[in-house]
C-alpha cells in the first residue's frame, strides 16, 4: 500500500517540475447579454489577481497567456469561463441567470466539473428550480421523472417517510443494495434517507449513469450516482434575501375497489349466510329486503379516519459575497400534518455555505454546515411490516375494511373494553382502530437531529498542480418513542386478560441511535494545456470512510395512568418482587463500525475540444470481506468526439453534436440491502467470521450460548460492468437539444440468497455470490424551445427510458413453487403464477389452467405455475412536460410515467375474499356473484369451494403502470418595473399541485410502490400548494 | 504560502499512512469465537441450553395435525386462517411440513455442532468427564427424538426398514452449496437413533431427573414411541413399561395443563412466562382461550360429541372452555359458526402469559396406550381393555366408574385404542400419525369431521386412507437447494 502511494506522489511531483510560463499577450473582446452590450462585467484570469471590467460598450482588454482561463461574470448573470487560445479576440455572451435552465458546467464527481461539451459522461443535470417549493419532505420524491434511467419509487406517503427506492438503469443486484449513491457537496453519503435536507437549498442535482461517470465512485457507485450541489453565493455580490412561503392541502387519493356500503354489505352477508345480514338481532332471522332498504347507518370509514392535511413551508435564503468570501445561508421550516390522525412531520433546517479564496486565487476553501431537526409521528405500520395486514393496528387497511353498517364507537378505551372484551369480530376491530388513532393512545414519535459538516480546501502548488482535501462529517441522531398508553384499549385488554391480572398496564419504549460517518478525500491534480490544443489533466485520490453507529433503548412495562405522559418518565411502575412476572423493564444497546479505503487515479485528455479521452482506475478495500477478497479493482475508459467542432460541420445546423462511448466496472459490497434509513455500510458487518452469541436460553436460563454467525468467507465483491454509447446534440440555435444513450450493464458474482438444504441449519438459504444479471436499455432526452422571445417562452421536454433485465447465469435450483422467479432466462422477480381463467359457468367455482393447459378447479401450487414475463420492476419509465412563460406568467408541468409494472393487489384480494364476509367489509362486486341464473358472471360464487383467493394465481396480478401529473406549477412574477419603487427585487405568486391527476388501471389508492405484493401502503397524497416568493 | 504548502503535504501524507488498517480491520464489539466460548463443561451446557433445548418443540406437529385431521372446525373469528390446509390442500409449498422439517433439522444441526465444540473441552477430573458426557447424552437423545419425528412424518412407511427415510446428518454440515444430500433408508436413520439412545442411556447423570430436561424416562418413552411406530411391540412394551408411571388424578391433571404441577408428564418442553417463546394456543386463537378471545379455530364437533357423552370426564370439564356456546341444534342453525362455538382449552395459558404453556411431549397416558397396543398385537385383548379402562378411570371425577370394555375382535380393540388416543391425546400432535398407523387395523376409521367443521357446508369431510397426503411432502424449499432429493409420491 504505502510504497504504491509514494510512487504516485513521486510521479506527480515530477510533473510539477516541467511547467514553464507561456508568453503573455493582450486579449480583447466584447461581453454581451440578451443581445445587448454588457458594461461593468468582471473579466479575470482564474488563479491570478489580474482582472478588469468591461467599458460602457461591453469591451475589455486584458493581458493573458495562452492556456489561461478567463472568467467573465456580472451580478446575477451566468458566470462563464473561456480558455485563451491562439487568437487574441474573445467575445462572450452571458445568459441571464434565471434563463439558465440547465447548469452549463457538468459535475462529474470529486470536485471535478466539465463543460457540457467536454463531458464524456451520460449524465443529466436537474436545476434547483425543478425542486424548489415542492411540498415533499424528501427531495427524492421531487426527482421522479426528471432524469432518464432514474427510477424513484415512493412507497409511502407518510409524512417524512424514508421509504424511497431508487434504481438507476434497473435493479443491478438481486439481494444486495440497489439504491444509487447520493453525494452531497462532494461527500458520498452512506445513508438512504434525506428527510432533513431542505430542497430549497439545492442548486442542482446531477444523475451519473454510465461507467464513465460512476467508476470513479468505485465501490459505492455501482447503482449509479446522484450528485447534489447546494447553493454557494457569489463573489462580489450585494446582500440579497429571498423568502418563500407556501401552504398546501393534501387529500387521500381515491380507490376503485367498489367497497360495499351498508346496504350492500348486509345484502352480501345475507347471500353468503353469515354476519349481521344473516342474523337480524331484532328478529333472529336474516334481514329482509325491506329491512335492508330501511337500514339507517352507513359509515364511510375512510372518510371518518382520513383528514385533509396541511403542508406549510417557510424558507429564507441570504446570499452575500465580497472579493474573497461568499456565503449562502438558509433557514427553512417545513410542517406537514398527516392525512391519518397521529401522523405528522415538522422540520427545521439551517445551512451555511461559505467559500473563500486568497487574493491570488491559489488558496480556496469552502465549508458547508447543515443542521436539521425534525420530528414526526408515524404509524406503527410504517416501520413494522408485521401489522401491514392487521385491520386493528393498521388504519390504512382497517379503514378500508371497516364494516359500514356500524356507527363509530363513542367512548374511552375502558368503555370499549367493557363493551367488547377481547372479541374482535364484526366491526369491533374497527372500534379498536378508532381507539388506537386517538391522540397518544399508541404514541409513536420520532426525532432526527442531523449535522453535516463539510470542509474543503485546495491549494495551487503551481499553475498546473493543485492539492485538495475534503472532509465530511455526517452525524445523525435518531430518537424514537413508542408506547401503549395505560388508558388505551390495547393496554387495558392486555392487562385485564393477563393471567394474574396486573394492576397496571401499558408499556413504553425509548430508544436513541447515533450514526456518524467520517469521510476524508485527499487529492492531487495536475492540469496543463500543451501547445494550445492538448489539455491534459491527471489526478490521484485517496479516500477514507468510516461509519460508526451506536444505540441504546429501554422498555418499561406498567404505567400509571394518573401521571403517564409519553416520554416524560412519569408514571413508571417499579418492579416488585411480590409480582415477579409484572413490571419488568428491559434495556438494550448496540454498536457497529464499518469502513472502506480507496485509492484511485484519473486521466483526462482533450485535443482541441474535438476529441476527449478519460480513464479511471480505482482500488477499493472494504472491512466486510475476508482478507483474500477484501480488495477490488475497478476502472473505466471513455472517449468522445465533438463532431460539431470539425471543419466539415462549420455550416451545419448543429451547435453541438457529440458522440460518447464508455466502458467500465464498478463494485458493490453491500451484500444485503439496508432497511430504509439504515446506513448500508453497516449491514452484514461480520459475515466472514463464525461467532458465538450469548443470550437467554431454555426456560429463560441466563448466560446461555447460541450459534451466532456462520463464517461466510467466500463472499466477495459483486461486479458491475457497463458499456455505454451516447449522442448529445443541439440544433437550430439550440432550439432542439437532447441526447440518446444505449447501454448494456452486466452484474456478475451476484449477491444472492442461494438455496440450500435445511440440514445445514441456516434456514434453507445462504447469502453468497452466484450468477449474472444483465440490464440493457435505451434512454432519450429531448428538449424543444418552441418559442423564445422577450415576451414569451415555451418549451417542451421529455425523457424516456426502456430497461430490460434478464438473469443470464445462476446455479440450478428448483423454482417450481416460487412466486417470483430467479432463474436463468427469466427477468428478475418474474411472476410465476397459475393462470386464472375465470368462473366455471357450471358451478361458480374458480377455473385455472394446469401445466398441460387443461382447465382445473384444483391446481397444484407447486407444479402448475408458469412464468408470466411480468415483474414488479418497471420496464419503461420517464417524464415529460412543458414550461410556458408569458409576460411574467408561467405554467410548468411535469408528468411522470412507468409502464409494464405488475404487482399483486393484495388489498383487493382481501376485499374479494369471501371468508371475510361478516367480519370485514368487502367489495360490492360480490353482488354480481355467479348464480345458476347469472352464470356468465366473472365473480365466483360466494360459496365456491375453491374460493380461497390464494396468492398462487394471477387473479390479482394487476398492471400498475401509470401516467401521473406529478407536478404543475402556475405562477406570476410581478414585472421588475412595477417593483422599482418598492424594496423588493422580485415578487412571485404561485400555485403548485403534486400528484394532481393519475391515469392507471390499478384499482388501489396509489399505483406507485415497489413492493411486489401491495398490502396497504400509505398512499402518496394529492397536494395543492399556494405560495409566494420575494427577493429583496 | 510555502508554509501552507508544507502543511498540506504533511497532512496528506499522514492521512495516507495512518488510516489504512483502521478502516478495514474492523471487528464488531462483543464478538466471540468458538475458542473463547468453549472452555469448560459449563460452557457446553450453556450451549445445550441456549441453542438445543430451546429449539425442541412439537408446535408444528400440533399445528399441522389439528388443522388437517378432525380436531378442529372453523371458529367465529376466522378470516381465512388455515382454511386451505383444513380443506386438505397440502403440497410441497405448505408452511407446516416446511417448518417441521426445518425445526428438527436445526436441532440436529445444533447437536452436531455441540459434538464438534465438545472436542475443545477436555476435562481431566472424573466428575468433569462425567458431566461432559451427560451433556452429550442429553444432546444425542434430543437428536434421536428429532429423527424419530422426521421419519414418522416424511417416510411413507416408518415400519419398513427399507423404505426411504430422511437425510442423515451427523456432522455440522458447512454451507457447501450445490451438493446432493440424498435421503437414506429408514434403517440407517434408526441405526443412528439406536446408537444415540444407547450412548444417552449409558452416560446420563444420575441427577438428571427434571422432567423439563432429558431423563432416563424421556429416553425410554422416546424409544417406546419409536418401536411402536416400527411395529416392534416387544421393545415397545419393554420401554413403555420403563417410562410410564401413575396416571394423574383429575385435579392434578387439571393443574398439569396449567403448568402448576408435573402430573403425569414424562417430558415437557418448558415455555416459561416472559421471554420470546412461542405460544402454543396461538394455533387456535388470536388473544385468549375463550369463545370471544379470537378463536379462528374451535373444537371439531365430532370430537366434542365424544367428550360430551361423559359429563363426569375431566377432559369434558376442562378442555372445553366454560364460555362455550353450545347449540344443540347446530346441524340446522345456518349461523353455526358463530352460534356453536367450542373453545379449545387444553392449553389455558399460565401466570403472566396468555396462550402459552409447556409443550407436553411425552406423558404416562401415551405409554399406557402404547402398552395397550402391544397387548393387542400379542393377542391379549383383555389386558388391552384393562389398560384402556385405566385411562378412563383416571379421567373420571364422579361416579359412575367406566366399565371394562369387551373386545370381540382385535379390530374392535384397535378401534377402541384409536378412539381413546383421539380423546386423550387430542391437540398434542398424534392424530395424523395415529390414523395413518391404526385406521386400517381399526376397520377404516379415518378422519371423521362433522359437516359444520367448515364454514362452507358440504366440503370434503374425509380423506381416503390410501391418499398420498398421509405422508408429508419434502418441502419445496428443501428441493430448491437440494435438487436431486427424492420427493414423496403424489407431490
Amino acid at each position: 500500500m504505502r510504497s504504491k502511494f509514494k510512487w504516485i506522489f513521486t510521479l506527480l511531483v515530477a510533473f510539477t517540475m516541467q511547467f514553464s510560463f507561456a508568453q503573455q499577450k493582450t486579449v480583447t473582446g466584447t461581453v454581451t447579454s440578451d443581445g445587448a452590450k454588457l458594461p461593468g462585467a468582471t473579466v479575470s484570469i482564474v488563479g491570478t489577481k489580474q482582472g478588469t471590467q468591461t467599458d460602457e460598450n461591453g469591451k475589455f482588454s486584458i493581458k493573458a497567456a495562452q492556456g489561461d482561463v478567463l472568467q467573465v461574470s456580472f451580478l446575477d448573470k451566468e458566470t462563464k469561463t473561456v480558455t485563451v487560445g491562439a487568437g487574441n479576440v474573445i467575445n462572450v455572451t452571458l445568459a441571464s441567470a434565471n434563463q439558465v435552465i440547465e447548469v452549463v458546467n457538468v459535475s462529474i464527481g470529486y470536485d471535478r466539473t466539465r463543460t457540457k461539451a467536454n463531458s464524456n459522461t451520460a449524465s443529466t443535470t436537474v436545476g434547483g428550480e425543478t425542486l424548489e417549493n415542492r411540498p415533499n419532505a424528501s427531495v427524492l420524491a421531487s426527482l421522479q421523472g426528471t432524469a432518464p434511467g432514474l427510477t424513484i419509487i415512493s412507497s409511502s406517503g407518510s409524512p417524512g417517510s424514508a421509504k424511497f427506492d431508487g434504481f438507476i438503469r434497473g435493479a443491478s443486484s438481486i439481494n444486495g443494495n440497489t439504491d444509487p449513491l447520493i453525494v452531497i457537496d462532494g461527500i458520498p453519503s452512506t445513508s438512504n434517507q434525506f428527510r432533513n435536507l431542505n430542497q430549497n437549498e439545492i442548486e442542482s442535482v446531477t444523475v451519473l449513469r454510465d461507467a464513465a461517470g460512476t467508476s470513479i465512485y468505485g465501490n459505492k457507485g455501482a447503482n449509479g450516482v446522484i450528485l447534489i450541489k447546494t447553493f454557494g453565493g457569489k463573489f462580489g455580490q450585494a446582500l440579497t434575501f429571498s423568502y418563500d412561503t407556501t401552504t398546501g392541502f393534501s387529500t387521500l387519493p381515491k380507490n376503485k375497489y367498489n367497497m360495499a356500503n351498508a346496504r350492500e354489505a348486509l345484502t352480501i352477508e345475507k347471500l353468503r349466510g353469515t354476519g349481521l345480514g344473516n342474523n337480524n338481532p331484532a328478529t333472529g332471522l336474516p334481514f329482509t329486503d325491506q329491512e335492508i332498504a330501511a337500514y339507517g347507518i352507513d359509515t364511510d370509514w375512510l372518510d371518518y379516519f382520513y383528514n385533509t392535511d396541511v403542508v406549510t413551508q417557510h424558507n429564507l435564503g441570504i446570499s452575500v459575497g465580497s472579493k474573497n468570501l461568499k456565503s449562502f445561508t438558509s433557514l427553512g421550516y417545513f410542517d406537514q400534518g398527516g392525512l391519518v390522525p397521529t401522523t405528522d412531520f415538522s422540520r427545521f433546517t439551517f445551512r451555511n455555505n461559505l467559500s473563500g479564496k486568497s487574493n491570488n486565487d491559489k488558496f480556496n476553501f469552502d465549508t458547508q454546515i447543515a443542521l436539521g431537526y425534525s420530528k414526526r409521528r408515524q404509524l406503527d405500520q410504517e416501520t413494522n411490516s408485521g401489522v401491514n395486514n392487521n385491520t386493528i393496528q393498521n388504519p390504512l387497511h382497517g379503514g378500508l375494511m371497516g364494516l359500514p353498517y356500524f356507527a363509530p364507537f363513542d367512548g374511552t378505551g375502558q368503555q370499549l373494553f367493557d363493551a367488547i372484551g377481547t372479541n374482535f369480530n364484526g366491526a369491533n376491530d374497527t372500534f379498536v382502530l378508532q381507539d388506537i388513532l386517538k391522540e397518544d393512545s399508541l404514541p409513536s414519535y420520532f426525532s432526527d437531529k442531523t449535522a453535516i459538516l463539510n470542509v474543503g480546501a485546495s491549494y495551487k502548488l503551481s499553475p498546473t498542480l493543485t492539492v485538495r482535501n475534503r472532509t465530511g462529517l455526517d452525524y445523525k441522531q435518531y430518537g424514537r418513542l413508542f408506547g401503549r398508553s395505560p388508558n388505551s384499549y390495547l393496554a387495558i385488554v392486555v392487562r385485564a386478560t393477563t393471567p394474574g391480572a396486573p394492576q397496571f398496564g401499558g408499556f413504553e419504549d425509548q430508544s436513541t441511535f447515533n450514526d456518524l460517518t467520517v469521510t476524508n478525500i485527499s487529492s492531487l491534480n495536475y492540469r496543463k494545456v500543451f501547445k494550445d490544443k492538448h489539455d491534459l489533466s491527471m489526478s490521484a485520490f485517496f479516500e477514507y470512510t468510516k461509519a460508526h453507529y451506536t444505540g441504546h433503548g429501554s422498555r418499561q412495562n406498567g404505567l400509571n395512568p394518573l401521571t403517564y405522559v409519553p416520554g416524560a418518565g412519569t408514571g413508571y411502575i417499579a418492579f416488585n418482587p411480590a409480582t415477579p412476572n409484572f413490571y419488568i423493564a428491559s434495556v438494550n444497546g448496540a454498536e457497529l463500525t464499518g469502513g472502506t479505503l480507496s485509492a484511485f487515479g484519473t486521466l483526462d485528455y482533450d485535443y482541441d475540444k474535438k476529441y476527449g479521452f478519460s480513464a479511471v482506475v480505482r482500488r477499493d478495500g472494504t472491512y466486510r470481506f475476508s482478507e483474500d477478497n477484501r480488495w477490488g479493482t475497478f476502472w473505466s475508459a471513455s472517449a468522445r468526439w465533438n463532431i460539431d467542432q470539425e471543419e466539415f460541420m462549420k455550416n451545419s445546423k448543429f451547435s453541438m453534436l457529440k458522440l460518447r462511448a464508455s466502458y467500465g466496472t464498478n463494485g458493490n459490497q453491500n451484500i444485503s440491502a439496508a432497511n430504509y434509513g439504515f446506513p448500508s455500510l453497516l449491514t452484514s458487518s461480520n459475515v466472514i467470521r463464525e461467532t458465538i452469541a450469548v443470550g437467554t436460553g431454555y426456560n429463560n436460563a441466563p448466560g446461555s450460548l447460541l450459534y451466532g454467525n456462520f463464517d461466510n468467507v467466500t463472499v466477495q465483491w459483486e461486479k458491475i460492468s457497463q458499456a455505454n454509447f451516447g449522442i448529445d446534440f443541439a440544433v437550430f440555435n439550440d432550439k432542439l437539444e437532447g441526447n440518446v444513450d444505449v447501454y448494456n450493464k452486466t452484474t456478475s458474482n451476484l449477491f444472492n440468497s442461494i438455496p440450500n438444504s435445511g440440514v445445514v441449519g441456516t434456514g434453507f438459504a445462504v447469502a453468497g455470490n452466484n450468477g449474472e444479471l444483465t440490464n440493457n436499455g435505451i434512454e432519450l432526452v429531448l428538449k424543444y424551445n418552441v418559442i423564445k422571445n422577450d415576451k414569451m417562452r415555451f418549451s417542451v421536454f421529455a425523457n424516456s427510458s426502456y430497461n430490460e433485465n434478464k438473469i443470464t447465469a445462476l446455479a440450478t435450483t428448483n423454482q417450481s413453487g416460487v412466486a417470483n422467479l430467479r432463474q436463468v432466462g427469466n427477468i428478475l422477480n418474474e411472476w410465476n403464477l397459475i393462470p386464472y381463467v375465470g368462473v366455471n359457468q357450471a358451478n361458480g367455482n374458480l377455473l385455472f389452467l394446469d401445466r398441460n393447459d387443461n382447465l382445473t378447479e384444483t391446481p397444484d401450487e407447486a407444479k402448475d405455475r408458469r412464468a408470466t414475463g411480468k415483474s414488479n420492476l418497471p420496464k419503461y419509465q420517464g417524464g415529460f412536460g412543458f414550461n410556458f412563460d408569458y409576460k411574467g406568467f408561467y405554467l410548468n408541468t411535469l408528468f411522470t410515467y412507468m409502464y409494464d409494472v405488475w404487482r399483486i393487489d393484495n388489498q383487493f384480494r382481501w376485499a374479494s375474499n369471501p371468508a371475510f364476509i361478516g367480519q370485514e367489509n368487502v367489495t360490492a362486486d360480490f353482488l354480481d356473484q355467479w348464480t345458476p341464473t347469472n352464470n356468465t358472471s366473472n365473480v365466483p360464487a360466494l360459496t365456491a369451494s375453491n374460493n380461497n383467493v390464494f396468492l398462487d394465481s394471477d387473479r390479482f396480478l394487476y398492471d400498475s403502470s401509470f401516467i401521473r401529473l406529478k407536478n404543475i406549477n402556475l405562477g406570476y412574477n410581478i414585472p421588475a418595473k412595477l417593483l422599482k419603487k418598492s424594496p423588493f427585487t422580485n415578487v412571485k405568486f404561485f400555485v403548485l399541485a403534486e400528484n394532481l391527476l393519475t391515469w392507471t388501471k390499478w384499482r388501489g389508492f396509489d399505483p406507485e410502490a415497489v413492493s411486489a405484493l401491495s398490502v396497504t401502503n400509505f398512499p402518496n397524497p394529492k397536494t395543492i400548494t399556494f405560495g409566494t416568493s420575494i427577493g429583496f | 504560502m510555502k508554509k501552507i504548502k508544507n502543511i498540506f503535504l504533511a497532512i496528506g501524507s499522514l492521512l495516507l499512512v495512518s488510516s489504512c488498517s483502521d478502516a478495514l480491520d474492523i471487528v464488531q464489539p462483543g464478538e466471540i469465537y468458538r475458542a473463547d466460548a468453549f472452555k469448560t463443561v459449563t460452557d457446553l451446557r450453556n450451549y445445550l441450553n441456549g441453542d438445543i433445548y430451546s429449539r425442541v418443540n412439537n408446535t408444528e406437529e400440533i399445528g399441522f395435525t389439528t388443522v388437517f385431521t378432525d380436531e378442529v372446525g372453523i371458529g367465529p373469528s376466522n378470516g381465512g386462517q388455515d382454511k386451505e390446509l383444513h380443506r386438505f390442500q397440502l403440497n410441497a409449498n405448505s408452511d407446516e411440513p416446511t417448518a417441521l422439517w426445518s425445526n428438527h433439522y436445526t436441532v440436529i444441526n445444533r447437536v452436531n455442532r455441540l459434538l464438534e465444540f465438545a472436542d475443545l473441552v477436555v476435562p481431566t477430573t472424573p466428575p468433569d468427564i462425567a458431566a461432559k458426557n451427560s451433556v452429550l447424552a442429553e444432546a444425542r437423545a434430543l437428536r434421536a427424538y428429532s429423527y424419530i419425528q422426521l421419519v414418522s412424518y416424511f417416510s411413507v412407511d416408518p415400519s419398513n426398514p427399507n423404505a426411504l427415510g430422511v437425510i442423515l446428518s451427523t456432522t455440522p454440515d458447512r454451507y457447501d452449496l450445490f451438493i446432493d444430500r440424498p435421503r437414506v433408508s429408514n434403517q440407517l436413520i434408526y441405526n443412528l437413533i439406536e446408537s444415540d439412545f444407547q450412548f444417552a442411556e449409558a452416560n446420563l447423570a444420575a441427577t438428571a431427573t427434571n422432567y423439563r430436561n432429558v431423563t432416563q424416562k424421556f429416553i425410554a418413552a422416546a424409544r417406546a414411541r419409536m418401536y411402536l411406530y416400527r411395529k416392534d411391540y416387544v421393545n415397545a412394551k419393554q420401554y413403555a413399561t420403563l417410562a410410564t408411571g401413575a396416571l394423574s388424578t383429575p385435579s392434578t391433571y387439571n393443574g398439569m395443563w396449567g403448568d402448576a404441577v408435573q402430573g403425569e408428564c414424562i417430558f415437557a418442553a418448558a415455555r416459561p412466562s416472559g421471554g420470546t417463546w412461542s405460544n402454543i394456543a396461538s394455533t387456535w386463537y388470536f388473544n385468549v382461550t375463550n369463545a370471544t378471545g379470537g378463536a379462528f379455530l374451535d373444537m371439531g364437533r365430532n370430537l366434542f360429541n365424544l367428550y360430551d357423552q361423559f359429563p363426569n370426564d375431566v377432559r369434558r370439564a376442562i378442555w372445553i372452555d366454560a364460555t362455550a356456546l353450545i347449540n344443540p341444534n347446530y346441524t340446522t342453525d345456518i349461523n353455526y359458526v358463530s352460534n356453536d362455538v367450542l373453545p379449545i382449552n387444553k392449553y389455558p395459558g399460565k401466570a403472566g402469559q396468555n396462550l402459552r404453556n409447556d409443550l407436553k411431549i411425552f406423558r404416562n397416558s401415551e405409554m399406557v396406550l402404547i402398552l395397550a397396543e402391544c397387548e393387542v398385537a400379542s393377542g391379549n385383548l383383555t389386558a388391552a381393555a384393562t389398560l384402556v379402562r385405566s385411562i378412563r378411570t383416571a379421567r373420571t371425577f364422579a361416579a359412575p366408574a367406566p366399565a371394562l370394555p369387551v373386545y370381540a375382535t382385535a379390530q374392535a380393540a384397535w378401534a377402541d385404542i384409536l378412539l381413546e388416543r383421539r380423546k386423550e391425546l387430542a391437540f398434542e400432535g398424534h392424530r395424523y400419525l395415529d390414523i395413518k398407523r391404526l385406521a386400517a387395523l381399526a376397520g377404516n376409521q379415518g378422519i371423521t369431521r362433522d359437516n359444520t367443521d367448515d364454514d362452507i357446508p358440504d366440503q370434503p369431510l374425509t380423506l381416503a386412507l390410501s391418499d398420498y397426503r398421509f405422508t408429508l411432502p419434502i418441502p419445496q424449499l428443501e428441493v430448491a437447494g437440494n435438487v436431486n432429493i427424492q420427493q414423496n409420491p403424489g407431490y
